[in-house]
C-alpha cells in the first residue's frame, strides 16, 4: 500500500512536471524581479534604487488615479461579468441541441469573440456609438431622438465597454456548451421515464451538473474582467475624464509611459492580492454549490 | 405537434434576429475592407461600400518593405499551429495529475496556477525579457513557443473542471481490470474530455494568433513578425493610417482562426442528441 | 529525450537566474549592477572580435516607428546603402509609434538596443541622460557626419549639456490648419500670425456666420508655446513652481472652452484630436485643427484630399515679449551607446540625412530636411500641396525663435494631469484658476520626483 502510495506521489508529479518546470522556469523568476521592483523606484532606463515601501504609501495616500481606476475596474467586472456569463448560459443551452442550423448560429454567436481586440473593433466601436453613428440612427427610428455622444460622457462611455465585453461572450459560451455534452445522457433518459417536465430537468440535472463549468467561468471571467485592458486602452484611452481608465492601463501607463516601472509592479501586486482573495473566496463557497462527479 | 411547430418557429425567428444584431459589426468590417480608408472612416452607418474595391487587398499584401503578408501568414500559422500543439497536450496532462492524483503540496500547486492567470503580464515582461536575453532566445521563436510546452493555467484549470466531472468508479473499474495510471489516462479519461480539450485548442490557437505583445518584444526582425503584429504596421498617429488596407487584412486574418473553428464545434456538441434539453 | 531536454533548459534558466542576480535577496540596486557590469564585458569582448575581422560583413540594427510608406522608402534606401556598401548589411526593425517605446524600454533593459534608433524630443533627454546614447560630438567634428549644411540650432536641438545625441531627420513647426471654404464663406481672412484675441474673434465671427464650431489645443504644446511668448521655458517654470505661465494659460483655455463657438466636450472627446484620422476637422466638426506641419499631408488626406485648407501660425498672446514661434525636430537617429559598430552607424547616419540619392528616394517623408542643401533640392520635387508645408516652413523660419530644450523626464506625466484638468475646465467642473492652482504644485512634485 505504502508502495502504491508513493508511486502515485511520483506519477502525480511526473503529470504536473511540464507545468512545474514553466512555472519555476518562465513565471516565478519574473514574478519575484517584478515583487523586488515594486519596492524600488526603477526607470527601466538606470538601475532600480530601493525606495522601502514608498510606491505602496504613495499609492494609498497621494495618488487620485488609484483610486478613480480601481472602482472604475470594480464596475466593469461588476456587470460585465455576471451579464457575459448569463448571456453565455442562456445562448448556449438555446445552441445545445444538434443540428445544421445550431451549428451555424453557433458559428455567428461565436464570430465577435474572433475578432476580439483588433483595431478593426476599435473604430467599429467608436463609430457605433458617435453622435451621429449607427446607434443614435437606430434609436432614431424607433422614435427615440438622440445625437448623444456616448463615448463623450463619463455616464456612458463605460458602458460602451462594458457593452463590448457582453458582445463578446463567445468564449464562455463555447466552454459552456462543452460543459452541457459532458453531462451523462442516461440522468436525462432516466428522468423522461420517470415523467419528469423540462422545468425539472434543467433544475435538477443540467444546472448541478453544469456548476463545475459554471464555477470555471466564473473565476476565469473575474480574473479576466481585472486584467481587461485592450477595450480602455484602444477604443476610449481613458477617456472622458478618467471615467474609462482602467486599473491594467493605468498600471502599464505608470510603468512604460511615466517609466516608473517600480511604481507600476506596486500597482500590479495589489491587484493580485485583491483577484487573489477574491478567487480564493469563491473557492471557499465552491463546496456549498458546486457539484462535483468524482468526489 | 403544432403547439411545437410554433415554439420551432418562435425560437428560429428569435435565434436569427439575435445572430444578426450580433454578427452586423463583424459584417461591417468585412465590408468595410471593400470600401476607401475614407469611407470607412466617415461612413460608419453604411454597410455596404458605395463601390466595391478590391485595392485594399492588393496595396495590403504587398505588406511592408518588401515582406509581403505571405511571410507573415506563413510565420503565423507556424507559431500557432506548434505553440497550441504544446500547449494542448502538456495542459491536458497536468489536468489529470491535478483532477486525478494525490501528492504533497498539490493545493500550493494548484495556488501557482491560478496565480499564473492572474498576473499582468505588463508587470513581468521586462523581466521576463531579460531571462529570455540570457538564455539566448531573442530574436527566435523560442520565447513566443517553449513557455506554451509548459502547460498553460487557463487550460489546466479547464481540463481539471472536466476531469473532476467524470466519475471516479470509471478509473477505479479500470485499475481493477490491471490498468495503470498513465493508460487510465489514455483510454478512459482522454476520451470523455475531447470537448474540453477541442475548446482549449480552438482558444489556444486564437490566442497565439493574436497575440502581438510577445512577438513585439521578441521578434525584431519584420522577417519573423507574424500577422498580428504586422496589422499595426499600417497605422501612425501623426502621418495617418491605410485603413482600407488594414481592413482588408485584418480580415483575411480572421479566416484562419475562423477555419479552425468550424472543423472543430462539431465535436463541441456531437452526440449530444437525446440530453433532452430543447428549445 | 523530451525529460533530458527539459532538464537542461531548468538548468539553463537557473543559471541565468544567478547570473542575472535576481535572488529575492539581492536587492533591486545589485540587481542591475551585476547585470549592467555583465553586458558591459560582453559588448568588450566582441567589440575585439569584430576589430579582428575586419573584412568580414557587418550587420547594424536600425529601427523607426511609422506607417506604410516610411517602412517602404526607407526600407529602399537601406537597399540603396548596402548595395553602395556590399560589407555592411543592414537589419531594419520597424514598428508602430507606441509599440515601438515599449520595445526600445524592452531592449534597454536589456542591453539589446540596435545600432541606430529613431528618437522623439520628448524621450531624447531621459535616453540620453540615463547613457543609452553614444555622444556624437567626435564625428561631428572630425566630418564623419557632416554638419556644414546643417544649421547650429538643429544640432543644438539634438543635444543634452552640451553634446549631440541625435541628429534630426527633418524639421515640423506647429501649425493651425483650417477649412478654406468654410473662412471663406464667414468672409473672413485669417492672418498668418493671429494673436489669441484675434483669433478668438475670428472663431466668433466663423461660428456666427456659419455654426461651424472652433478647437483650441490647451494641452502641452499650447502650454509651453504660451510660456514662450512669455520668455520662459515652462518646465523649468513648473519645477521652480512658478504659477504665472500656467495661470495666464488656464485663462485662455476657459476662455475657448466656455464661448459659445467651442466644440462640445463630448464631441471633442469622441473626435480625438492628436490622431490624424479622427481630427474633428476630418468631418468638418470643426474647421480648424492644431497640430505640426509634417502633419499636413496625411490631414489633407484624411479630409478627403479635396478639400483646400489654409494655414496659420498658433495664435500667440496678445502681449507677447517674445516670438514664440520656433521649429523642431520631427525626428532624430540616435546612435546607441551599447552598439559594437559607432563609426559604421554614424557613417549610415551622415548618408541618410546628407545624400542627395537617400533624400531623393525619401522626399521629406519624415519632415523637412536638416541639411538646408537637400532641403533646397527636395522641395523641388514635391507636388503643389506639400508646397504650402515647404512655403510655410519658409515664412516660420523668418520669426522663429529657439525651441526650448528637450523635454526633461516625468514629461508624459504632467502631460497627463495637464489632459485631464483641461477636460475638467471643458466639462465644466472647474474654472481655470481652480485647474492652474492644482496644475503647478503637481507638475512641480512629479518633475522633482523624476529628476
Amino acid at each position: 500500500m505504502t508502495h502504491r502510495k508513493r508511486k502515485e506521489k511520483i506519477t502525480g508529479y511526473l503529470f504536473i512536471s511540464p507545468f512545474i518546470v514553466g512555472f519555476v522556469c518562465f513565471i516565478s523568476i519574473p514574478m519575484v524581479m517584478s515583487f523586488v521592483f515594486s519596492f524600488t523606484q526603477y526607470d527601466i532606463l538606470t538601475p532600480p534604487e530601493f525606495v522601502g515601501l514608498k510606491n505602496y504609501i504613495s499609492m494609498f495616500t497621494e495618488d487620485r488615479l488609484f483610486w478613480k481606476t480601481f472602482g472604475v475596474t470594480m464596475f466593469y467586472v461588476l456587470f460585465s461579468v455576471p451579464l457575459r456569463l448569463l448571456m453565455a448560459l442562456v445562448v448556449a443551452l438555446l445552441l445545445v441541441r444538434p443540428g445544421k442550423l445550431s451549428a451555424f448560429y453557433r458559428t455567428v454567436f461565436y464570430l465577435p469573440s474572433i475578432i476580439g481586440s483588433s483595431v478593426a473593433i476599435a473604430i467599429l466601436w467608436k463609430r457605433m456609438f458617435a453622435s451621429n453613428g449607427m446607434i443614435n440612427a437606430l434609436l432614431g427610428v424607433i422614435g427615440i431622438e438622440s445625437n448623444s455622444a456616448w463615448l463623450g460622457k463619463s455616464q456612458t462611455a463605460i458602458w460602451t465597454l462594458i457593452l463590448l465585453a457582453v458582445w463578446q461572450f463567445g468564449s464562455s459560451m463555447l466552454i459552456f456548451l462543452a460543459g452541457l455534452k459532458q453531462i451523462p445522457q442516461y440522468l436525462y433518459e432516466a428522468a423522461t421515464v420517470d415523467g419528469a417536465s423540462w422545468f425539472t430537468k434543467f433544475f435538477k440535472i443540467t444546472l448541478p451538473m453544469l456548476t463545475p463549468t459554471i464555477f470555471f467561468n466564473l473565476i476565469n471571467q473575474l480574473i479576466n474582467g481585472f486584467m481587461a485592458f485592450t477595450q480602455s486602452y484602444i477604443i476610449t484611452e481613458g477617456k472622458p475624464q478618467n471615467s474609462t481608465l482602467f486599473y491594467v492601463v493605468y498600471m502599464y501607463q505608470n510603468s512604460f509611459k511615466y517609466n516608473k516601472l517600480g511604481y507600476g509592479c506596486a500597482l500590479a501586486w495589489f491587484m493580485v492580492l485583491v483577484v487573489g482573495g477574491l478567487t480564493a473566496l469563491i473557492f471557499l463557497t465552491q463546496k456549498k454549490w458546486v457539484y462535483y462527479e468524482a468526489e | 405537434m403544432r403547439k411545437k411547430r410554433i415554439y420551432t418557429v418562435i425560437y428560429h425567428v428569435f435565434v436569427f434576429l439575435f445572430a444578426l444584431v450580433m454578427i452586423y459589426p463583424v459584417l461591417w468590417m468585412i465590408f468595410g475592407s471593400f470600401k476607401t480608408s475614407n469611407e470607412i472612416l466617415n461612413s460608419a452607418q453604411r454597410l455596404l461600400p458605395e463601390a466595391f474595391t478590391v485595392d485594399n487587398y492588393i496595396t495590403g499584401w504587398k505588406g511592408f518593405a518588401g515582406y509581403s503578408f505571405s511571410t507573415f501568414f506563413g510565420n503565423s500559422l507556424f507559431i500557432s499551429t506548434v505553440a497550441t500543439l504544446g500547449a494542448v497536450v502538456s495542459s491536458s496532462l497536468v489536468g489529470f495529475g491535478f483532477a486525478r492524483c494525490s501528492f504533497p503540496f498539490k493545493k500550493f500547486w494548484f495556488g501557482c496556477v491560478l496565480l499564473s492567470m492572474m498576473i499582468p503580464f505588463q508587470v513581468i515582461m521586462i523581466p521576463q525579457y531579460i531571462l529570455f536575453n540570457q538564455l539566448g532566445w531573442v530574436g527566435t521563436y523560442l520565447p513566443l513557443i517553449v513557455p506554451q510546452y509548459c502547460a498553460q493555467g487557463f487550460f489546466v484549470f479547464l481540463n481539471v473542471q472536466f476531469i473532476k466531472g467524470i466519475p471516479i468508479e470509471l478509473d477505479e473499474a479500470a485499475r481493477i481490470d490491471g490498468a495503470g495510471t498513465v493508460q487510465i489516462f489514455v483510454q478512459i479519461i482522454l476520451p470523455l474530455i475531447k470537448s474540453s480539450i477541442v475548446t482549449s485548442a480552438i482558444f489556444s490557437f486564437m490566442w497565439r494568433w493574436d497575440d502581438f505583445l510577445a512577438a513585439l518584444l521578441y521578434l525584431n526582425r519584420p522577417s519573423k513578425y507574424p500577422v498580428s503584429l504586422a496589422l499595426k504596421l499600417f497605422s501612425d498617429p501623426t502621418s495617418g493610417s491605410d485603413w482600407g488596407a488594414m481592413f482588408a487584412m485584418a480580415t483575411l486574418s480572421l479566416l484562419p482562426i475562423f477555419i479552425i473553428f468550424l472543423t472543430m464545434q462539431k465535436y463541441l456538441v456531437e452526440g449530444i442528441a437525446s440530453t433532452g434539453i430543447k428549445g | 529525450m523530451k525529460k533530458k531536454w527539459i532538464g537542461i533548459m531548468t538548468t539553463l534558466a537557473m543559471t541565468a537566474s544567478v547570473l542575472a542576480g535576481c535572488g529575492s535577496d539581492g536587492g533591486g540596486g545589485q540587481t542591475s549592477v551585476s547585470e549592467e557590469s555583465q553586458s558591459r564585458e560582453t559588448v568588450q569582448e566582441s567589440t575585439q572580435e569584430a576589430s579582428a575581422s575586419q573584412e568580414e560583413e557587418i550587420t547594424i540594427r536600425v529601427s523607426w516607428w511609422g506607417g506604410q510608406s516610411r517602412h517602404d522608402l526607407t526600407q529602399q534606401v537601406i537597399n540603396l546603402y548596402m548595395e553602395q556598401n556590399p560589407n555592411i548589411k543592414i537589419e531594419a526593425e520597424f514598428t508602430d509609434w507606441s509599440g515601438y517605446w515599449d520595445r526600445l524600454a524592452t531592449q534597454a533593459a536589456g542591453g539589446e538596443l540596435p545600432d541606430v534608433i529613431q528618437m522623439d524630443y520628448s524621450y531624447l533627454s531621459q535616453y540620453a541622460s540615463s547613457m543609452q546614447l553614444a555622444d556624437l560630438n567626435g564625428y561631428l567634428e572630425s566630418g564623419v557626419i557632416d554638419r556644414s549644411q546643417i544649421s547650429d540650432s538643429i544640432i543644438e536641438s539634438g543635444s543634452v549639456d552640451g553634446s549631440c545625441y541625435a541628429i534630426s531627420l527633418g524639421s515640423t513647426a506647429p501649425m493651425v490648419l483650417y477649412d478654406k471654404a468654410t473662412v471663406d464663406a464667414a468672409g473672413v481672412t485669417i492672418p498668418l500670425k493671429p494673436t489669441l484675441q484675434e483669433f478668438y474673434d475670428i472663431c466668433q465671427e466663423i461660428y456666427d456666420k456659419t455654426g461651424v464650431p472652433a478647437y483650441y489645443e490647451s494641452g502641452m504644446t499650447t502650454i509651453e508655446y504660451n510660456a514662450r511668448a512669455m520668455g520662459t521655458v515652462i518646465y523649468s517654470e513648473l519645477l521652480a513652481g512658478n504659477t504665472e505661465a500656467a495661470d495666464t494659460h488656464f485663462d485662455w483655455v476657459e476662455q475657448f472652452a466656455t464661448a459659445p463657438f467651442c466644440i462640445p466636450a463630448d464631441i471633442l472627446s469622441e473626435k480625438n484630436p492628436q490622431v490624424v484620422d479622427s481630427m474633428p476637422i476630418n468631418d468638418l466638426s470643426t474647421w480648424n485643427v492644431f497640430s505640426f506641419s509634417n502633419s499636413f499631408l496625411s490631414i489633407y488626406e484624411a479630409c478627403g484630399g479635396d478639400r483646400e485648407l489654409g494655414v496659420c501660425m498658433y495664435p500667440s498672446l496678445p502681449d507677447a515679449s517674445v516670438e514664440p514661434m520656433y521649429l523642431k525636430p520631427a525626428m532624430f537617429f540616435s546612435v546607441t551607446e551599447s552598439s559594437q559598430y559607432k563609426d559604421e552607424a554614424a557613417e549610415f547616419i551622415d548618408w541618410f540625412v546628407n545624400s542627395e540619392e537617400a533624400n531623393e528616394i525619401l522626399k521629406g517623408e519624415r519632415g523637412i530636411p536638416a541639411n538646408s542643401a537637400i532641403a533646397d533640392m527636395v522641395s523641388g520635387l514635391v507636388s503643389e500641396t506639400e508646397a504650402i508645408v515647404y512655403d510655410y516652413v519658409a515664412e516660420v523660419n523668418q520669426v522663429a525663435t529657439a525651441v526650448d530644450p528637450p523635454t526633461p523626464a516625468g514629461y508624459s506625466e504632467v502631460e497627463a494631469v495637464l489632459t485631464s484638468l483641461v477636460e475638467d475646465i471643458r466639462y465644466g467642473n472647474k474654472t481655470g484658476a481652480e485647474a492652474a492652482a492644482e496644475f503647478v504644485p503637481e507638475a512641480q512634485s512629479i518633475l522633482e520626483a523624476a529628476q
